[in-house]
């Protein structure tokens, strides 16, 4: 292994202790729904624990990320939903910082309960990435200016989704990591941080598929590999050039996306399946398959000892890390889109009807409390500095103990 | 000389006149001009950017002229500098220039584009300017100006008086509506007061067509075979279909929303009702009085392929991935006298029964969604 400089070392340990307390991307910074912030209410209400709420000009199913004392949301409006917009908030008071449009390029086909703004915005700490269903990519710094914008569906028309796109961007390093799987010319790439040119593209089945890009934390500085998976298959790849490191064939899901822990992966498919990566080997092992976990269409969580997964009819699932044996369940209400997080020892899901569900976790589950928030949310909550982030296609609320 | 270069010449000449850096933000803006597909041009637009951004407020008519002639991703440069420029002049307490935006907003020889973020930053610093110019939108060829006025007419047609002048507020408010939405909705207040709004009229659907088929898709092969019908329309003609000679015949659809039915139309030649893996072809003959540039706008859940006179002009080979109004749009010229469209329909083997759909929309309007009808019946 290649020995560091003592500034190197400082420079990485400064940058994890800078975004540690960040939700820098679709799921968190490293993707799992998972945060070790404890201090979180347990319930809220209109009288309690709402620190803000703040409207937001249009429609969205993007979650919020939080990147130090700033909280980046994305939405879409009007009558075609062709008006994209970044906004920034400071994340103490909800004062608006700055907002940014564009007109979209590509696509703007969404199914009605949808939005153009389904992606999650993601960022390294100095710069923001906003992607868009209609395959519009734009980075600004953190202060708003326009560093680069890519259309790439301008690029090829022919990438759409009629009923919407949704796989949110993933950066990795310099790369800004891009599925876009679709019934058209289907791609994912590797576009560049700083300039957004295409630092690699590899060809995609020509399949609607909406999940993200994940990450899986290998020893820095480029260890990470990024996973992507198809209907047929998973495969892990060289975030630097693309290149496939692995394939592990199953029937994946097609909405839902691929969470990581360490070197575990759990692979939504027909029920959840946890694989173990090899860093050594490059390889992939299957651990164990729980049918009995098979998700509706949010992400597996995992944190700690436990992983979590939505079923249908609204069901929080709870299972044994170690070996997929479930737990326990928790019965929700209402349709539920988002996948939940974890943190301080409770999961909050949220349902399509703005309902807050706080379940303590642990050997067993129980219902704290049901709270409601605005309608419309689809949203995966974001965590950070002791507050919980949702976002409906209205507006943007923090959660903190008043 | 290139319209960004004009401008640019342009802005040398106002620097000449008043001051150096109405020069470097011409170079500036040209640089933001010349973004090109696949992220031609980022780096040096990104410094760029830095440049025009930190305009004055002054500079807002430059540029959001720069907006006519601006690539689609060009003007995404531009609007966020504009919008860069608003917000730290309002943020720091100035105004912007009121009576330029407002003239800019009223001129429509500028992008609908341009005009509405000039429209929208005025509503900021003038909160009656709604009241005053949202009127005068009413035709405008900024749709999202239009909807504005369409909107405030549907109201005012809600509070009116009585019903007769309710009635003539929502005719008038149909015949400027162009958004689908504006237009269901006041079809619907119309036909609460027994007035029934012909809808297949006002968004232009072609429903009478000569249909042929079924053809072999098996394996989805048919969507790129060239069958018979795709080398001239001859509705006299016999082809050779899946199942054994076809003819064209007649079909007229009486949708309210102008779907033609190949599952319908096609049903006798069919083996067995809904038949998956298979081709239907649709001809329409659509007459001009002159060359007129539009656009074929088409809505399907089966993969398509659109001909105008031979040409191919759309093609979309995509199954069951969803269908809304106006999902393909796909620019064409009609020719003087006669034309004919060919509307070239795919089903494939899914067996769900929200699949079994085959059929399609297509209509004939301007670019901002304006019917063209036929000038003379079809066959006629």
């Amino acid at each position: 292994m290649r020995k560091r400089t003592v500034p190197q070392i400082v420079a990485v340990l400064a940058l994890a202790v800078a975004g540690g307390a960040d939700w820098r991307q679709f799921r968190g910074t490293d993707n799992a729904s998972c945060s070790h912030q404890a201090g979180l209410p347990t319930e809220f209400s209109a009288e309690k624990n709402v620190a803000w709420k703040a409207d937001l000009p249009g429609r969205g199913a993007a979650s919020p990320i939080v990147v130090g004392d700033r909280v980046f949301v994305t939405a879409s409006s009007g009558a075609e939903q062709d008006r994209l917009h970044l906004l920034a908030f400071c994340a103490a008071d909800g004062s608006r910082l700055w907002h940014r449009q564009l007109w979209a390029t590509g696509h703007t086909e969404y199914s009605p309960f949808g939005a153009v703004a389904v992606n999650t915005p993601a960022s390294d700490g100095r710069c923001v990435v906003a992607f868009f269903s209609s395959n519009d990519i734009a980075c600004f710094d953190l202060d708003g200016n326009l560093k680069w914008f890519r259309g790439l569906a301008h690029d090829c028309p022919t990438t759409r989704n009629d009923v919407g796109m949704a796989s949110s961007p993933l950066i990795v390093g310099q790369v800004v990591v891009v599925q876009c799987q679709n019934q058209g010319e289907s791609f994912a790439a590797g576009l560049d941080l700083r300039t957004g040119l295409t630092r690699w593209r590899i060809g995609r089945q020509r399949d609607a598929i909406w999940s993200s890009p994940t990450v899986l934390r290998g020893p820095p500085p480029s260890g990470d590999l990024v996973l992507l998976h198809a209907r047929d298959a998973l495969t892990g790849h060289d975030p630097l050039s693309g290149e496939v490191v692995f394939r592990y064939e199953a029937r994946c899901h097609t909405i839902a996306s691929v969470t990581t822990r360490g070197n575990r992966i759990y692979l939504p498919a027909e029920g959840l399946c946890a694989l173990q990566y090899d860093p050594v080997s490059r390889g992939i092992e299957p651990l164990w398959f729980q049918r009995s976990l098979r998700g509706n269409n949010s992400s597996p969580v995992a944190c700690g000892d436990y992983v979590y997964q939505v079923r249908s009819p609204a069901i929080l699932s709870c299972a044994a890390a170690v070996d997929g044996r479930k737990l326990w369940d928790v019965r929700l209400e209402g349709a539920v889109w988002a996948t939940p997080v974890v943190a301080g020892g409770q999961v909050y899901v949220a349902n399509h009807e703005g309902q807050v569900f706080v379940v303590r976790t642990g050997k067993k589950g129980e219902l704290l409390s049901r709270c409601q928030a605005d309608r419309g949310m689809l949203a995966s909550p974001a965590v950070a500095g002791k507050a919980l982030y949702l976002r409906s296609h209205g507006q943007l609320w923090k959660i903190a103990a008043n | 000389m290139s319209p960004l270069t004009k401008i640019a010449f342009a802005a040398v000449l106002a620097a000449l006149a008043g001051g150096a850096s109405a020069a470097d933000l011409g170079k500036s803006l040209e640089v933001l001009g010349s973004v090109g597909p696949r992220g031609a041009g980022n780096e040096a637009a990104a410094a760029a950017w830095q440049e025009v951004a930190r305009s004055d407020a002054a500079e807002l008519p430059m540029l959001l002229a720069a907006l006519d002639r601006a690539n689609p991703l060009a003007a995404n440069w531009i609007r966020t500098a504009i919008d860069a420029i608003c917000e730290r002049t309002l943020r720091e307490g100035r105004s912007l220039p009121q009576t330029s935006l407002e003239q800019f907003v009223l001129e429509t020889a500028h992008a609908p584009k341009g005009r509405r973020l000039a429209y929208e930053w005025l509503l900021q610093v003038d909160a009656r300017a709604e009241e005053r110019i949202v009127p005068q939108f009413l035709h405008d060829p900024s749709l999202e100006l239009r909807r504005d006025a369409v909107a405030r007419l549907v109201a005012q047609a809600e509070s009116a008086g009585g019903p007769k002048e309710t009635i003539e507020l929502l005719k008038t408010a149909l015949d400027a509506a162009r958004d689908r939405d504006q237009v269901d909705t006041i079809a619907k207040s119309l036909k609460k007061r027994a007035i029934q709004v012909d809808l297949v009229r006002h968004d232009g659907f072609v429903v009478d067509w000569w249909v042929i088929g079924p053809f072999d898709n098996t394996g989805g092969k048919g969507f790129r075979a060239e069958y018979a019908p795709e080398k001239g329309f001859d509705p006299q003609a016999e082809h050779p279909g899946k199942h054994g000679p076809v003819r064209w015949r007649r079909f007229s659809s009486d949708s309210p929303e102008g779907q033609v039915d190949l599952n319908k139309a096609l049903a006798e030649e069919m083996e067995q009702e809904k038949e998956r893996e298979i081709v239907g072809y649709a001809a329409a003959e659509f007459h001009s009085a002159e060359p007129l540039a539009v656009q074929i706008r088409t809505a399907s859940v089966n993969a398509l392929k659109i001909w105008l006179n031979g040409e191919l002009v759309d093609e979309h080979e995509v199954y069951h991935g969803g269908s809304v109004f106006d999902q393909y749009k796909a620019a064409a010229i009609l020719q003087p006298g006669r034309n004919v469209i060919l509307v070239k329909a795919c089903q494939n083997a899914q067996s769900q029964d929200w699949a079994e759909v085959l059929s399609f929309q297509l209509r004939v309007c301007d670019e901002i969604g304006t019917a063209v009808h036929s000038q003379q019946k079809p066959g006629g």
